[in-house]
């Protein structure tokens, strides 16, 4: 795996890369990573935020501006890769999560992400909530194939990092939950 | 009805590809979205978790990943193949060798989703996969075929249908493929005791326990016409291969054209070979294998290949053509555009299969870390391969790491570039078979086109072991 700046800098940064980029760091031993790409800018740290890693508060949210710049119908999460600080969604209030602790509930299938029973139905679980393990969350469709999304532990929800509908691949992060002992 | 040809043209169906899902990993995953580049289509690597980081997801323009290691729940698993090309808006599926490859319910679910299957027709590959309804085919087409028996239903008659045949013979399974599902039955309280296993490892290999027997010849060279086909009637052959260089029916060393065969055999072989694609109207690229029994100077049909194979680049060798995208471009319902005449072959091209695994220990699978990969080459040296350092090479899949493939004007001077090669190639951190590769291409029988099927255990293996010692 490469690290950042070896090959020339394209002129767009494909979401697959943003994940590549979060995920050698994640294997690295870095303990801190800013990089900035075409005005999108990834912050990220393994035990709080790197130095120098706050925008201005003027600035847009550095992931959540490039998942806006994506196309593909692809989740909007890549930051939560990383088991720690990521780049929260930009809600209204600004307020950062801390996602230190927590534990992804990760995709069990390639498909469309259903955050209720049925259509028209209230979601499973909204942030705030707390589940029990192997709770159902939610539901990746493949193929008329519904299959639940597990909670991997008891906890509370703290992020939902999938769209209703949105197509989701195997294996990626659904929802961060802070474990109840943790 | 008109020929089989006409009546299979299909004209009407002209939708160039945007958009390809390569549904395969390693070093054909590779090639095809090298394929769909060289054509400006847009490619998306399906992978499980352990090839995610693999060159091909990284050459592609998309990768997407379907499921954890265990091909059964990514690979093979169809509903998250197809769910991958449609969430990804893909319009064509790539399914490469192995894997979904060459099965027909997965190639109709593709298109019954509205997907282009990459590969001959469903039904084509249904009958193909059928070794039982290909050889009816074949011999229908006035194609020779090996003495063989029809589907046996009990023991006793298999036992009356190898006395006809006369021992020893081959007991295949109708479904079997690849050299599985086949064993060699020397005498009639073998076959007594051998018919119901292989029945039964049939059922379970392949979800059908039909069999039939085949003579078998002891001293047999495999020899196989590459044959390419579109949806407008047109077929033409790129030449033969010779694939003899087997270890337990697993092809070692293939190469284009066969050496050592009489010029109207050669003939003959690759007429039969376009006769049969024409019978089966075939709309892709595919294989039709021979059992050429050196000896007799004779040739008998053995199986059709619904696919592009491991060693199709030594028939691009030497004909200059690109095969796959050949497959890509029909599949959108190109004509091919050439005519047989347009296929010119020139000089000699021997391909050799890197797998990582050890000679000295019964082929021992050696998966781990590559530390160190220096590819070969130089004039008339290609090299298909997803390897590269640091590429971990897991227990899940085939250990086929790379393919060094090397062309010259004759015969001796691709062996030569290829024990060259092979010199040169640098794999460290697993153990590999380029060094007995390397014995085998440099052996005097091979250099001499004087290898058969049963080679390798007989002379090759035993002589590499002995040089090692």
């Amino acid at each position: 795996m490469s690290t950042i700046g070896e090959p020339p800098v394209p002129g767009s940064v494909l979401l697959r890369e943003v994940q590549e980029i979060l995920r050698t760091f994640r294997d690295s031993q870095w303990t801190g990573m800013t990089v900035n790409v075409h005005g999108m800018r990834i912050a990220v740290g393994k035990h709080g935020p790197p130095a120098g890693a706050r925008p201005p508060a003027a600035e847009a949210t550095p992931a959540a501006t490039a998942v806006a710049e994506q196309p593909a119908p692809r989740t909007a999460e890549p930051a939560a890769q990383v088991p720690a600080q990521p780049t929260p969604p930009a809600p209204a209030s600004g307020v950062e999560l801390d996602l230190t602790g927590c534990v992804a509930a990760t995709s069990p299938a390639v498909g469309a992400f259903w955050v209720a029973p049925a259509p028209g139905q209230p979601p499973f679980v909204q942030v705030g909530d707390v589940v029990e393990k192997d709770q159902q969350l939610a539901i990746v469709e493949v193929m008329k194939l519904m299959n639940p999304v597990l909670a991997p532990v008891a906890g509370t929800i703290v992020q939902v990092c999938a769209a209703n509908s949105e197509f989701v691949e195997f294996d990626q992060p659904l929802f961060w939950i802070r474990p109840n002992d943790g | 009805m008109g020929s089989p040809a006409v009546a299979h043209a299909r004209p009407d169906i002209a939708r160039p590809l945007r958009r390809v899902l390569v549904a395969n990993r390693g070093e054909i995953a590779v090639r095809v979205v090298r394929a769909c580049r060289a054509l400006g289509i847009e490619s998306v690597v399906a992978t499980s978790t352990a090839d995610r980081d693999g060159l091909a997801a990284r050459l592609a323009d998309r990768a997407i990943c379907i499921g954890p290691p265990p091909a059964g729940q990514s690979y093979l698993a169809v509903p998250s193949v197809l769910s991958a090309a449609l969430g990804t808006g893909c319009d064509a599926v790539h399914p490469g060798y192995g894997f979904l490859s060459e099965n027909p319910e997965f190639a109709r679910a593709c298109v019954e989703q509205g997907l282009v299957f990459v590969g001959p027709r469903p039904e084509a590959v249904a009958q193909a996969g059928d070794k039982a309804r290909a050889r009816e085919l074949a011999r229908s087409a006035g194609i020779p075929t090996l003495a063989g028996s029809p589907v046996l239903d009990d023991v006793e008659s298999a036992v009356a249908a190898a006395g006809e045949l006369g021992y020893p013979v081959l007991l295949k399974a109708a479904a079997g493929g690849g050299g599985r599902g086949m064993s060699v039955v020397e005498d009639e309280a073998e076959l007594r005791a051998r018919f119901p296993v292989a029945t039964e490892e049939a059922r379970s290999a392949f979800g059908d326990g039909r069999v039939y027997l085949e003579r078998f010849v002891r001293r047999a060279r495999h020899v196989e016409v590459q044959v390419l086909g579109d949806k407008h009637g047109n077929v033409v052959h790129v030449g033969e291969r010779d694939c003899s260089l087997q270890r337990r029916h697993q092809k070692v060393v293939e190469e284009a054209p066969a050496p050592d065969l009489p010029e109207d055999v050669r003939q003959d072989i690759r007429r039969d070979g376009v006769r049969f694609a024409e019978a089966l109207g075939l709309d892709s690229a595919g294989t039709v294998e021979f059992l050429y029994d050196a000896d007799r100077q004779d040739y008998a049909f053995l199986e059709f290949n619904a696919r592009i194979q491991v060693e199709h680049p030594v028939s691009e060798m030497i004909s200059g053509l690109d095969l796959v995208a050949a497959q890509l471009r029909v599949a959108g319902g190109e004509p091919l555009g050439i005519g047989q005449d347009d296929v010119t072959l020139s000089g000699h091209a021997i391909e050799v299969r890197i797998t990582t695994e050890d000679p000295a220990r019964g082929f021992l699978p050696s998966p781990g870390t590559v530390t160190a990969w220096e590819p070969p080459s130089g004039p008339g040296i290609r090299v298909d391969s997803h390897c590269e350092t640091g590429h971990v090479v897991t227990p899940y899949y085939d250990s086929l790491l790379a393919k060094i493939v090397a062309h010259g004007p004759d015969r001796a001077t691709a062996i030569d570039r290829m024990v060259g090669a092979l010199d040169e190639l640098r794999v460290e951190g697993v153990l590999t078979t380029r060094a007995f590769c390397r014995t085998a291409v440099d052996h005097p029988d091979f250099r001499a086109g004087r290898v058969s099927t049963d080679w390798i255990t007989r002379r090759g293996l035993p002589d590499y072991l002995e040089n090692q010692r």
